[in-house]
């Protein structure tokens, strides 16, 4: 069996044992909190496996190849994140829920968005350099204005009520300024990403770009609403935009090992 | 679809890696960079076209694997 279908088959496992185990809460809230804070680090290692399988797949360090190592990058920072918060909080009892920033966030996540931000730009260029069709310019200006949609809307129901809260402090502030502006750095490629491949239709040399896209934006999706629902101290274990998080490095994983796949059957 | 023998076994290649709207327009395009058309393409022509294309390619299956598709297309003259 490909390892492909084998993560799709591992995935929707891992996604409905999500979705019982937050809907129905069995052992209670210790069983979630062990559960929302392991869950990540399993999918973030299965992301880090399926980036490594493609950047071996690589025989050339080329513009490509770069691209990929700089997503790996961000996933390893981001696993390691995703560990020492689930550490904080199984280990030393850190009330991860009143305590930001933490050093998940130093350590893993605030480093971990600039070399995928790097990678992911670095895929629309040399796409931009291969000559292929980039598609209709009418989706482009139709996308800017969502965009600048998305960014007011964000800037007015996040940043502002962080930025006017007396409670929070400086340092923190930045943190949750950091995040969102660096998810549209994030998701801006990772849409022009999904566009393109759409132009592919069901060409295999499509797969990897349109899981890595879709991953980006169920991750950027999460991250924004992680921010509004930390900020508000609306966030806890099991909250449902984990499941975003999740699907969201299953996806990417997935991208990986597509293109392995893709690299081996030329 | 082009009735060139030479485009025929090019798009036959390059329509399942790329697809079919993206291997039509690729070729069209870089077939006029190199100063032909699809139906005119032969043989000679692959030595400009393959590398092209390679260079196209690059960015989604690495240097070596875009070369091996580079030098599929030149034997396609045969």
């Amino acid at each position: 069996m490909k390892k492909s279908k084998l993560l799709w088959i591992m995935g929707l496992v891992i996604i409905v044992i999500n979705l019982y185990v937050y809907i129905f809460k069995p052992g209670g809230d210790v069983v979630l909190k062990y559960f929302s804070d392991i869950l990540p680090v399993i999918c973030s290692f299965i992301t880090v496996l399926g980036l490594s399988a493609a950047l071996k797949s690589f025989k050339v360090f080329d513009q490509a190849k770069l691209s990929w190592f700089l997503l790996l990058i961000g996933i390893v920072l981001f696993f390691l994140g995703e560990t020492i918060y689930g550490v904080l909080e199984l280990v030393f009892k850190v009330d991860v829920a009143n305590v930001f920033p933490t050093y998940a966030d130093w350590i893993g996540w605030i480093p971990g968005y600039i070399p995928m931000i790097i990678g992911l730009w670095l895929l629309v260029n040399g796409y931009k350099k291969s000559g292929f069709s980039f598609g209709n310019p009418r989706t482009y200006v139709l996308a800017s204005i969502f965009f600048i949609l998305l960014a007011v809307a964000i800037i007015t129901t996040i940043l502002i009520p962080i930025a006017h809260d007396s409670e929070t402090s400086t340092i923190a502030k930045y943190v949750y300024f950091y995040y969102p502006i660096f998810d549209i750095f994030i998701i801006v490629p990772a849409v022009i990403l999904a566009y393109i491949t759409n132009l592919f239709g069901k060409a295999k040399i499509s797969l990897p770009w349109r899981y890595i896209a879709l991953g980006f934006i169920c991750m950027t999706i999460a991250d924004i609403l992680y921010s509004y629902l930390q900020w508000s101290s609306q966030y806890g274990s099991g909250n449902y935009t984990d499941l975003a998080w999740h699907a969201g490095y299953l996806f990417i994983a997935l991208g990986g090992l597509y293109q392995k796949e893709l690299i081996d059957s030329v | 679809m082009t009735k060139n023998i030479i485009a025929v076994k090019i798009e036959s290649y390059l329509m399942p890696l790329i697809g079919e709207l993206l291997t039509a327009g690729t070729l069209k395009v870089q077939c006029e960079k190199i100063g032909t058309t699809v139906d005119k393409l032969n043989a000679m022509d692959l030595q400009n076209l393959a590398p092209r294309l390679e260079q196209a390619l690059v960015i989604f299956l690495g240097g070596d694997r875009a070369r091996k598709v580079s030098r599929q297309i030149l034997t396609m003259s045969f």
